[in-house]
């Protein structure tokens, strides 16, 4: 068991970072966040539960229904069984560690052992630091006994097993279907553009079913039925994880209170058990085989040789660069990644919040607010995703060198790398507005300063996190650990992100409601002012940019 | 009449006095006796000023006072240039400043002379105001002719000093800069509501108003503009101006106070921001460093919020001395601390400074927590808001709900109340706070440091346009800095070090290689063989000395050196996701390549290295040697005349070892220079015609291949220099030790 415990303890390493428990001060800080942050999710948790409970949302008394945690575990699994498998395809039949770890004395069954329980106390990490806080909430706002503190958190052990168990399952499948896609890489590309324009399509419906009224008073009877509903569509649907929530805070009883004592709790405890076992042999058995298979190919990628020979192309050097980042940003997976969870969504973000207060009736001074939270809206997520962009020059890890040898004036590529991040944010930046104006009825010439002053906002801080990338780089790192690098000036840019859009809310806020009171209301003023703030910011970022490349490019050696 | 006659007298004994000094110090310069004029002149004043109840505060405009508007106008405005003269002349003995002199001479003595003039109305004003009632003589008239004879005695010093009337276009330049900021400062409280009137039409200045607005950028304003026209200046220059600043602006505010307030200690500027008033100009006075970060750590963000949520009645009206007094007061205590840490007047703080002004702090809370209790006694009493429900009403019904917990005793007749977890958590919040503040102090600092050395590096690369443009002596900027120099790689004292290192990876590094050669670098690892190539493709910066190939200097022509260069470094570094063929045309777009020449040369070198099946596929599919033949196509894409090569062997099969050895041999044939560095001495030695060994940064005299076989083999010759040879700092060490 020796050589498991070592294998695991070296991938846990890896996962997790344990390098802070051999240091005492570390290990203590660790716990202390740790606990605090299971403090803020248990204490988020019951506020809204206490909530709830309060105004009667989900029963006519201030009971929380045992279908509310049907729901919500229902989702948890969903998404940590998909994160599972995928993550579980790469780590046990993709990853390169495998060419290091059969080399070893150990057999590839334990190899592949070790991995799958490295993937489960993460998730049991995961739980514990998420969903469990949840639980426990739950568990405070109910009518639960003692004997709830103490099974709860045993009961995770078991509950974090689900996703792994059926992760494992579904590599198999999973990884065919991703080799399958990466052979026939249009179909990969067509199929990913179905599935995310019926993604679109199904959310643009959705929102659009939002009544053009809401009075949640007058409606509150249909408004209940309906969220009643939805949860006790999880309840019906969703009964393994109805059962698994019985398990974990027992049954009501005719006292009104949870017990124990019940049979169905512990059947659905020894099969949840019986039942995860008899998947995970046979998974195992039949997943090791590909693994074993998988750690002895070749690590090199496939090469299928194109034999046709294509024609040479001159282009002018700017365009030369502008073509070569867009090569080489959608032949990787990163900045899909990014556009979707960023670019696309903050148009539906807008368009769900403004059907929503659409249809409620406001005060003025609430209007203002739902135009300044518009902004926040679309603004936090933006410049959030700028972080990336702290990231980019270093991410081309030791090739960036090569940069400094060419003949041209460095800040062209430079600037050419963040042309699409430029141009993209600023087509989902002016739909948005297009949206939010679609709701807020401005004159065209205010939406139109609006959106200067924004885009400057978005170019600026584009500008400041490629600036920081710059000015520490972190090429050596991306050369040598690959992704996995802890960057500061990821960090760095979110934060700053974070405090540029609270206070272009803020600000936004501010400028409308001291306008309200001119005599025209036209809002003429307001808009400009932000135009003038975004103007200062994006010519201090283009003047930084431009100096700072000048002055330190040749000089910052990672 | 008693009033001219008391001005006689004091004009006479002040005449006297400057007669008596001059026969005494004919022929010295009278530093201490100047020195003990200004603290009599300082008891004098301060004796004066507070030994009366000024009525000016009850006057709300010119035409409210006691005589004709004008005569009140220039009468107050007599007091304003008088209070600055007093001030300038008490600085005067203490300071060798050029400008301290020319103002007193030119703008302040006229001042004084109106002064005179309207010294009667003047004192009226002050004294009795509009309260009814005769200038007679007093205390107060006698203290005043005391000070107008010995502000006179003081021009007269200063008149002794420098008589000429002589101002060059400078000097007059420098005083209009002054006055204007000089006589800002000085501007007594109640200056506003006596000039624009303080019943008229209202402005907020609360809430976050627009008036209120203009307040606050003023205080952010003011700072920098005081910054930027005071830190090129002398450092004794800057310390005068912010000694007069702070000490001027404390005299105006403590105009309210006066004899009465002694025996009134409810009414003393205790609040935490008043006390940056009396601080700061004790600490550029004294030079009290501990003192000073105690107002930098904790009165800067008590005037912050104060700025922020003032405590006047929102009816104040803008011009109101109450509003005035507010602001010289909560202003000052917010910027200057910052102010003068920047001027550098005092340096930048340690966290040790910052536990020490918190546990002053925390004293000082103790301390008000009591006078507070006790005070209260007797009158109303709320020193820094913490014995009131002040700031709790601002945050809400929590916030009062705290505060109504209280404890109360007695001790003798006197009752004592405090507000225990309200006091206890103000405290916490505070400290707290300054905690966030030395965070917010470090982000400034390091602004700062980055956009000083951002300026001097822009100065530097503005100096070297200069020297680049006179080099050039008229030519075009694409021009080469020597002329007609062939093809040519020419190191000259080259040494390069890398950031803050003392030791330099390559010294003093000198070279010439010429069109044709094919020129060999060894050397140990780590030597400096890769750090000189770095430097003269431009991936690394030249510490010392230049490069230039062609003529063209690497570091001050980059764009046009880097074109006659073709580099193929150390380990491929190459963009994984292109194809080879886009990626060598991305290069010949980068320089220049044109159509016809690139479909020459790229199929020429694809057959040479026998890429043909794999060239259109993502790079990230080659093998090691596979992509060390693309780095090299794309390095001969656009002919270079200078081929670098950095190891250039590594990882390829026989087959193509052979091709580029004879890449090499064309290259340099057609007259151009191909330089690499190998640890594979054989190849060196059968390819190379001459030879250099670099060991630990000490280049050693290059050598032909026919030299060194003089000698015996390369491999030979390369063990000596680089074993046994020693380098001169070696031999310098040991002949040291």
């Amino acid at each position: 068991m020796n050589d498991i415990k070592t294998l695991i303890m070296m991938q846990l390493k890896d996962k997790l970072d344990l390098g802070f428990i051999k240091d005492k001060a570390q290990l203590i800080r660790k716990i202390v966040f740790f606990a605090l942050r299971f403090i803020i999710v248990a204490s988020l948790s019951y506020a809204l539960f206490y909530v709830s409970s309060f105004l009667r949302i989900f029963h006519n008394s201030p009971f929380i229904p045992t279908s509310i945690m049907t729901m919500l575990l229902t989702i948890i699994l969903v998404i940590s069984t998909f994160a599972s498998t995928n993550d579980l395809i790469k780590s046990l039949y993709m990853a390169e560690d495998n060419q290091v770890l059969v080399t070893y004395p150990i057999s590839a069954n334990r190899i592949f052992l070790s991995k799958i329980i490295v993937f489960y106390l993460y998730e049991i990490y995961k739980n514990f630091t998420f969903t469990l806080p949840i639980f426990v909430a739950y568990g405070l706002i109910s009518p639960v006994n003692w004997f709830f503190y103490i099974w709860v958190f045993l009961s995770f052990f078991v509950v974090s097993m689900i996703p792994v168990v059926l992760g494992v399952v579904l590599s198999l499948p999973g990884f065919f279907i991703m080799r399958f896609f990466n052979r026939f890489r249009v179909l990969k590309i067509l199929f990913f553009i179905a599935v995310l324009a019926g993604f679109i399509y199904l959310l643009v419906r959705i929102i659009l079913l939002i009544p053009s009224e809401i009075n949640v008073l007058n409606y509150w009877g249909p408004i209940k039925v309906l969220l009643s509903d939805v949860t006790m569509f999880f309840q019906d649907y969703f009964k393994p994880v109805y059962y698994v929530v019985l398990m974990v805070v027992g049954k009501y009883n005719a006292a009104m209170r949870y017990t124990y004592l019940n049979l169905d709790v512990w059947l659905v405890f020894i099969s949840l058990i019986g039942v995860l076992a008899g998947l995970f042999m046979a998974a195992y058995f039949v997943a090791r085989f590909l693994f074993i298979k998988m750690t002895s190919a070749s690590f090199e990628y496939e090469k299928r040789f194109r034999v046709k020979a294509l024609l040479n192309r001159r282009l002018p050097a700017f365009l030369s660069f502008v073509v070569k980042e867009l090569r080489l940003i959608f032949r990787s997976g990163t900045f899909t990644s990014n556009f979707i969870a960023t670019y696309i969504s903050i148009p539906l973000f807008i368009l769900l919040i403004n059907r929503i207060f659409a249809s409620m009736d406001l005060y003025p001074n609430g209007q203002f607010a739902v135009q300044a939270f518009n902004i926040l809206i679309i603004m936090l997520p933006l410049l959030a995703s700028n972080s990336v962009v702290a990231t980019m020059y270093s991410r081309e890890g030791r090739t960036a060198y090569m940069k400094r040898t060419k003949p041209v004036v460095v800040i062209f590529p430079l600037l050419a790398k963040l042309l699409p991040n430029i141009v993209l944010s600023i087509v989902s930046l002016c739909v948005s507005l297009y949206i939010f104006n679609a709701h807020m009825h401005y004159v065209l010439s205010n939406i139109i300063l609006l959106s200067i002053a924004l885009i400057f906002i978005q170019v600026g801080h584009i500008l400041f996190s490629a600036l920081l990338d710059l000015m520490n780089p972190q090429n050596e790192q991306y050369a040598t650990a690959g992704e996995q690098v802890s960057n500061p000036n990821e960090t760095k840019a979110t934060i700053f992100a974070f405090i540029t859009a609270f206070l272009v809310a803020l600000i936004t806020l501010g400028f409308l409601v001291e306008e309200q009171f001119m005599p025209d209301q036209s809002f003429n003023y307001a808009f400009l002012k932000m135009l003038l703030i975004g103007f200062v910011f994006f010519g201090a970022s283009v003047y930084m940019y431009i100096e700072k490349i000048k002055a330190y490019y040749y000089d910052r050696i990672s | 009449m008693t009033h001219y006659l008391s001005l006689i007298i004091a004009l006479i004994t002040a005449s006297a006095g400057a007669l008596t000094t001059s026969f005494l110090a004919r022929n010295k310069n009278f530093s201490l006796g100047k020195k003990i004029f200004a603290f009599v002149l300082i008891a004098v004043f301060f004796t004066r000023y507070i030994s009366y109840d000024d009525q000016i505060l009850n006057i709300v405009s010119l035409g409210a006072g006691p005589f004709s508007p004008a005569v009140n106008f220039f009468a107050y405005f007599g007091i304003w240039l008088e209070l600055t003269l007093v001030v300038f002349l008490i600085l005067y003995p203490f300071f060798k400043a050029r400008i301290l002199t020319n103002l007193i001479k030119f703008v302040l003595t006229p001042g004084f002379v109106l002064y005179l003039g309207f010294s009667y109305y003047s004192v009226f004003l002050q004294v009795i105001g509009n309260t009814g009632g005769t200038l007679a003589l007093s205390f107060q008239s006698v203290m005043f002719a005391v000070e107008i004879a010995l502000v006179a005695y003081g021009l007269f010093l200063v008149w002794r000093d420098d008589h000429t009337l002589k101002l060059d276009k400078k000097e007059i330049l420098a005083l209009l800069i002054a006055f204007v900021p000089v006589l800002v400062a000085s501007l007594p409280i109640y200056g506003p509501q006596l000039m624009f009137g303080n019943a008229n039409a209202r402005y907020e200045v609360i809430d976050i108003s627009f008036v209120h607005r203009l307040f606050i950028y003023a205080t952010v304003i003011i700072p920098l503009v005081l910054y930027f026209s005071l830190k090129k200046k002398d450092p004794e220059l800057i310390r005068l101006a912010m000694i007069y600043l702070s000490v001027v602006t404390m005299i105006t505010f403590s105009r309210v106070f006066y004899y009465q307030n002694f025996f009134a200690p409810w009414t003393w500027p205790i609040h935490l921001c008043n006390t940056a008033m009396y601080i700061i100009p004790l600490v550029l006075i004294f030079k009290l460093d501990k003192l000073f970060y105690f107002t930098y750590f904790i009165n800067v963000f008590g005037a912050l919020m104060a700025m922020l949520m003032p405590n006047y009645a929102e009816t104040t009206n803008l011009t109101s001395w109450v509003i005035i007094q507010f602001w010289y007061n909560h202003s000052l205590a917010f910027f200057m601390p910052l102010l003068l840490v920047a001027l550098k007047l005092f340096p930048r703080p340690k966290m040790k400074q910052m536990y020490y002004s918190l546990i002053a702090f925390s004293g000082y809370f103790l301390l008000v927590m009591v006078l507070n209790v006790w005070f209260s006694n007797y009158s109303p009493t709320d020193f820094f808001f913490i014995n009131s429900d002040f700031i709790v009403d601002k945050l809400g019904r929590w916030a009062e709900n705290i505060f109504n917990i209280a404890i109360s005793f007695n001790i003798g007749d006197l009752v004592f109340e405090f507000h225990p977890v309200y006091q206890a958590l103000f405290l916490i919040v505070y400290v707290g706070v300054s905690f966030a503040m030395w965070f917010v102090y470090s982000l400034g600092f390091s602004i700062a440091d980055s956009l000083g050395d951002l300026r001097f590096r822009q100065k530097k690369i503005k100096l070297d346009k200069y020297a680049l443009l006179a080099a050039l002596n008229g030519r075009g900027i694409d021009e080469p800095m020597e002329e007609n120099t062939g093809v040519k790689l020419e190191l000259k004292n080259f040494s390069k070090r890398y950031g803050k290192n003392k030791d330099f990876a390559v010294k003093d590094a000198s070279l010439v290689v010429s069109g044709g050669e094919i020129f060999g670098f060894l050397g140990p690892n780590g030597a400096g063989k890769s750090t000189t190539i770095k430097s003269i493709v431009g991936i690394q910066t030249i510490t010392e000395g230049s490069i230039s190939i062609c003529g063209y200097d690497v570091e001050k022509q980059p764009v046009m050196a880097k074109r006659l260069i073709g580099y193929v470094p150390d380990h491929y570094a190459l963009y994984e996701k292109l194809t080879a063929r886009e990626y060598v045309n991305y290069i010949a777009d980068i320089y220049g390549v044109t159509y016809e020449e690139r479909q020459m040369r790229i199929p020429h070198y694809v057959s040479l290295f026998h890429l043909e099946d794999a060239f259109d596929n993502q790079i990230k599919t080659f093998s090691h040697g596979m992509k060390q033949k693309v780095t090299i196509i794309a390095a001969l894409v656009h002919e270079p005349k200078l081929w670098l090569l950095d190891e250039p062997l590594t990882g390829l099969d026989p087959d193509s070892i052979y091709q580029v050895k004879e890449c090499m041999r064309q290259h340099a044939a057609k007259g151009n220079i191909v330089m690499f560095s190998s640890h594979i001495i054989d190849v060196v030695e059968n390819l190379c015609q001459r030879i250099a060994v670099i060991k630990k940064g000490h280049l050693f005299a290059p050598l032909t291949i026919d030299e060194v076989h003089e000698q015996g083999t390369l491999e030979e010759y390369y063990l000596k220099m680089a074993i046994h040879e020693e380098t001169p700092e070696q031999k310098a060490t040991k002949e040291i030790a």
